[in-house]
């Protein structure tokens, strides 16, 4: 059962305004989508209906700036539906113009242990895996620079870095479904 | 959880697109237009694209943020044996870091020779896990697996496939039992890859490239790199009931190896020679990977037998020219519905239901008549 799709939301958008938005405060708005990701029930639903309204969207809107396009629209849809499940339907998007650090509502202590479940998910990766991810996330290297470093190729650091981040995913899904962590090595 | 059911493919695409767009923002602070178009492309092409852009945007952020609140996070790893494993800090950028300023040129070496032993006690210990029998990896009808193998290459599965994998420290051997497989193999001069569909010998260095097994022939799509087919040994002697001609050209030509290069293709009919490489569409030969199915200049009967392959409820074409009629298109393998819109616009067609709860597809009342 899709959720009828709404498009009124991607509509008000325009393509300079998510622009500037993202230019910003790229941080920030990383982060209020990582926490309404994690809240969000199913993110292949959320994403579902973020697709439908990048289908309408027109095109030269949203090649400008694709990528701020797709988070603005995401952090929409996830809104909307939080503000319609709690039978809010005050929701405006002019709340959304003043997102600010402090606006997550799953407070400090849950931040908190979602890091260190992160950590610990980091610290089950495979040596490989881990190594591409912390220098390529955390030290900022380009898939270039990490091969280089680990003295092996670009297209293996590609792979290496991707099946971390599905490791990551599946362990990190366990843990926000309350089940613990899955063997994500299956 | 749904999340077993993303191909590799598409968080390796994702995860680049995160990486492209980061490191193409210029000093405007914005990707160059090419870069946005295609990205643009990517992400229209399918939801599940989206959702997996969207799952790494908020993974990359948490591994930022957990990794900022504990900086001698890689001092904390557990260090079982500082011989065997490689140690993060010893790979530090050249960059400025904000944590541990060492100098870089002596510590790369070490970085190196740690590297290099850390890879060969983990390739060592996944190995000895596949010392016993074989496994075989099997899928059920609609079902895709992507598994890692002992040696860092991967396999992806399609629709009711098997595969039998044995991976030792002198060979790399996968049997296509039925179905079909793309697989990404991790260089390894000392150990030759090799994939049997049958008396098909399929031998690839560091290579990716897509195996059909279909009841007639074997098609092998190369997508990068090289490989090469031959025939095993033992089976080279022709099948008696050939004619003699054929068998004779059968055997010389078989014989001969075939050597395919990225972008090209090859069937190879079960016991005679493999037929001279084409052009591939490596975009059609791999769409099963992000469960598309792209059709071109196909027949609806074909693309019926497509997917049947994926869904338990089959389609059945009972008008032999509908059957025959050709078209083009991309459709999703999970929704055979959608290819009977797509017919229902080409033709006025009527859709009766089985006892088995199968679709037959007749041509409208009218045309009958």
């Amino acid at each position: 059962m899709r959720r009828q799709a709404r498009f009124e939301a991607a509509g008000k958008i325009s393509a300079t305004e998510a622009g500037e938005w993202f230019e910003r405060s790229r941080c920030l708005i990383r982060q209020a989508l990582a926490q309404r990701l994690n809240r969000a029930a199913d993110i292949d639903d959320l994403a579902q209906e973020v697709y439908l309204r990048l289908l309408r969207v027109p095109r030269p809107d949203l090649v400008r700036n694709p990528q701020a396009y797709l988070y603005r629209v995401a952090i929409n849809v996830a809104e909307e539906w939080r503000a319609r499940a709690a039978q809010s339907c005050d929701h405006s998007s002019e709340a959304l113009q003043n997102l600010s650090a402090h606006d997550d509502l799953e407070g400090d202590a849950s931040q908190h242990q979602r890091a260190q479940a992160v950590q610990r998910a980091l610290e089950a990766l495979p040596d490989a895996s881990r190594t591409a991810v912390v220098l390529h996330v955390r030290d900022g290297m380009t898939y270039e620079e990490v091969a280089q470093h680990m003295g092996v190729s670009r297209r293996a650091v590609k792979r290496y870095v991707a099946k971390g981040y599905a490791a990551l995913r599946l362990r990190l899904d366990a843990f926000a479904s309350g089940s613990g962590f899955a063997d994500a090595d299956r | 959880m749904t999340d077993n059911s993303v191909p590799i493919e598409v968080t390796e695409a994702a995860a680049h697109w995160l990486d492209r767009l980061r490191s193409a923002q210029g000093s405007d602070g914005a990707p160059l237009a090419r870069l946005r178009n295609e990205f643009a492309d990517w992400l229209l092409r399918s939801p599940v694209h989206v959702a997996e852009f969207l799952r790494l945007s908020a993974l990359e952020t948490d591994l930022i943020q957990a990794l900022q609140t504990r900086p001698d996070w890689d001092a904390a790893l557990p260090v079982p044996d500082t011989a065997k494993v490689l140690r993060l800090s010893e790979l530090a950028p050249e960059r400025p870091r904000p944590f541990a300023p060492r100098t870089v040129k002596t510590r790369r070496r070490w970085a190196m020779a740690a590297a290099a032993a850390g890879f060969a006690a983990t390739a060592w210990l996944l190995q000895s896990t596949f010392r016993a029998d074989p496994p075989t990896v099997a899928t059920a009808l609609g079902e895709q697996r992507s598994i890692l193998l002992a040696d860092g290459s991967t396999m992806m599965l399609n629709t009711s496939s098997a595969a039998r994998i044995r991976i030792t420290s002198e060979t790399r051997q996968l049997d296509l039992l039925r179905g079909e497989m793309l697989v990404d193999v991790a260089k390894d001069a000392a150990r030759p890859f090799r994939v049997l569909s049958g008396d098909l010998v399929i031998e690839a260095a560091g290579t990716r490239f897509n195996i059909h097994r279909r009841a007639d022939a074997t098609v092998v799509t190369v997508i990068e790199g090289r490989v090469l087919l031959d025939r095993r040994l033992s089976e080279r002697t022709p099948t008696p009931g050939m004619v003699a001609d054929g068998a004779r050209a059968s055997v010389a030509t078989a014989t001969k190896r075939l050597e395919l290069s990225g972008g090209q293709q090859a069937a190879v009919p079960a016991g005679a020679a493999p037929v001279e490489p084409v052009p591939a569409n490596l975009e059609r030969a791999t769409a099963w990977t992000e469960r598309r199915l792209v059709f071109e200049h196909e027949t609806v009967g074909d693309i019926t037998a497509q997917f049947n392959r994926y869904n338990h409820s089959r389609l059945l074409i009972a008008d032999v020219g509908l059957a025959s009629r050709q078209i083009t298109g991309v459709l999703d393998v999970n929704d055979p519905d959608a290819f009977v819109a797509l017919l229902e616009e080409l033709d006025s067609i009527e859709v009766r239901l089985t006892p088995e709860g199968h679709r037959e597809i007749w041509l409208g009342s009218r045309r009958r008549e």
